[in-house]
């Protein structure tokens, strides 16, 4: 039980850069607290603000995402995102690789059942 | 608006210290869109603060993601681990409290406890107070001495503390993370201070029972002795009353030793020859007297000296005899003894 929750764990962690990625590319344009409703909305992959933020941190510095700050109607500004040129490529070739490995992951687990 | 910090406040200045390796304009950045997102979470949280904050953990555990994500050492991966020998004597703190938890109970147990004993509750209280922290200092070590934040009496008295380091521990100095400096920095003296009025009220206490002990025993000793010293006078007493009564001296000779029997037929002739006309009895002593020998079962010899006083008629100067009366004490089977009294020896002493 352990091991399979450490598993997940660590399943979220791989998949939640390319969640963000993949959403701000359909979003165009969002800020941290609107992503994280709406990963945890579309799935229970995401577990909480604390898995996203670190890693919003992360694709900024690591160039894939772009931000800006934006005056809020009430309260403090809020920080903006959308993925940069170099993140929708990363996103293209991670996505593939993603699409590959369910494909296959759903052939084999098809190829089990018949043999 | 309330001056006093609010809960998110608090929470964001934590983040902050936890931030220190980003460096300032970073760690701003972060501040500054977390404090935008904890105001969208307070919405949702319908203003509740504590339910806003707990969606996003502890500030510790945060900042450390935000670093881990960034690639970046934590701050507590930079503090050095503690010396051996530090561990080594926080371990032996632990030990040496335990220790003296259970010898103190052992003392305290064993001693016998006499009814005015002073503060016997608080005292006991305290010791379960002392025991109960060194088995859990120990329960630390044995069971969660690899867990952060679970530090033993030991730990602190010598200043240490586990921290998380990624996915390890690591035992540090408290003085080489950054940020702690200043907190918790009483409790080891307190706890010391604690543990040596509870040893002091121990000792005293202990030493209460000893010194109460001691008084019984000799009151006990004195006891004893103004008992042998009354059987000696008894027996001497009885001697010279059934003599002056003109009981045969055959009939007394089971009271004398066979080396003290000419004694008793020179007392017969005495009185015959009206030697004396009155007489005194008085102890004038018990020599050599060993409570702990006499209280047990151990061969030995208890002795009383008594003197008789004669007085010749019309005399106001008496002839003064020292009798020496003892019981020799011999043990018999089962831890038992037996022992007669009888009179050993007599002579006649100047005064």
């Amino acid at each position: 039980m352990e091991d399979s929750s450490r598993w997940l764990v660590q399943l979220r962690k791989g998949v939640v850069e390319l969640l963000v990625l993949r959403l701000l590319w359909r979003a165009g344009e969002l800020h941290g607290y609107a992503i994280v409703k709406e990963l945890q909305m579309r799935g229970r992959l995401i577990a909480g603000e604390s898995t996203v933020y670190p890693v919003l941190r992360r694709l900024e510095a690591d160039g894939l995402l772009t931000s800006r700050w934006v005056e809020a109607s009430a309260g403090p500004p809020r920080k903006y995102y959308r993925v940069s040129d170099g993140g929708a490529a990363f996103m293209k070739e991670a996505g593939a690789e993603w699409d590959a490995l369910v494909e296959s992951m759903r052939r084999l687990k098809g190829d089990g059942h018949n043999e | 608006m309330n001056d006093k910090p609010s809960q998110i406040d608090r929470y964001l200045k934590s983040l902050e210290r936890g931030l220190d390796a980003l460096g300032p304009d970073e760690t701003r950045d972060v501040i500054a869109e977390f404090r935008g997102l904890l105001a969208d979470a307070l919405v949702d949280a319908g203003g509740d603060e504590s339910a806003a904050l707990a969606r996003f953990g502890g500030p510790d555990a945060l900042a450390a993601r935000i670093l881990e994500e960034r690639g970046i050492p934590t701050a507590e991966s930079r503090v050095p681990e503690a010396s051996r020998t530090a561990q080594a004597l926080a371990l032996a703190a632990d030990i040496a409290l335990w220790l003296v938890a259970w010898m103190f109970l052992f003392a305290f147990m064993s001693t016998p406890v006499t009814s005015d004993r002073p503060g016997i509750v608080t005292i006991t209280l305290a010791w379960a107070a002392v025991g109960a922290a060194a088995a859990g200092s120990l329960w630390w070590w044995a069971r969660r001495r690899r867990q952060p934040g679970h530090d033993s009496i030991g730990m602190q008295v010598m200043g240490l503390r586990r921290i998380r380091v990624g996915k390890t521990t690591r035992l540090v100095r408290r003085r080489d993370i950054p940020g702690l400096i200043g907190r918790r920095r009483f409790l080891p003296i307190i706890v010391a201070v604690l543990a040596l009025l509870i040893l002091a009220s121990a000792a005293y206490s202990v030493g209460h029972d000893r010194r109460s002990m001691e008084k019984l025993q000799m009151d006990n000793a004195v006891s004893n002795a103004v008992s042998n010293a009354s059987i000696g006078v008894g027996i001497v007493s009885d001697t010279y009353r059934q003599v002056t009564a003109g009981a045969p001296a055959a009939g007394l000779v089971g009271w004398f030793d066979p080396a003290a029997r000419p004694a008793l037929i020179a007392l017969e002739r005495r009185h015959a020859l009206g030697k004396f006309a009155s007489y005194s009895v008085s102890s004038v002593g018990v020599p050599g007297y060993r409570p702990e020998a006499d209280d047990s079962n151990v061969a030995h010899e208890i002795v009383v000296l008594v003197d008789v006083d004669e007085f010749a008629r019309g005399s106001q100067t008496p002839a003064v005899y020292r009798y020496r009366v003892s019981c020799i004490v011999k043990p018999i089977a089962d831890g038992a003894a037996e022992g007669t009294w009888q009179v050993r020896s007599v002579r006649r002493v100047a005064r």
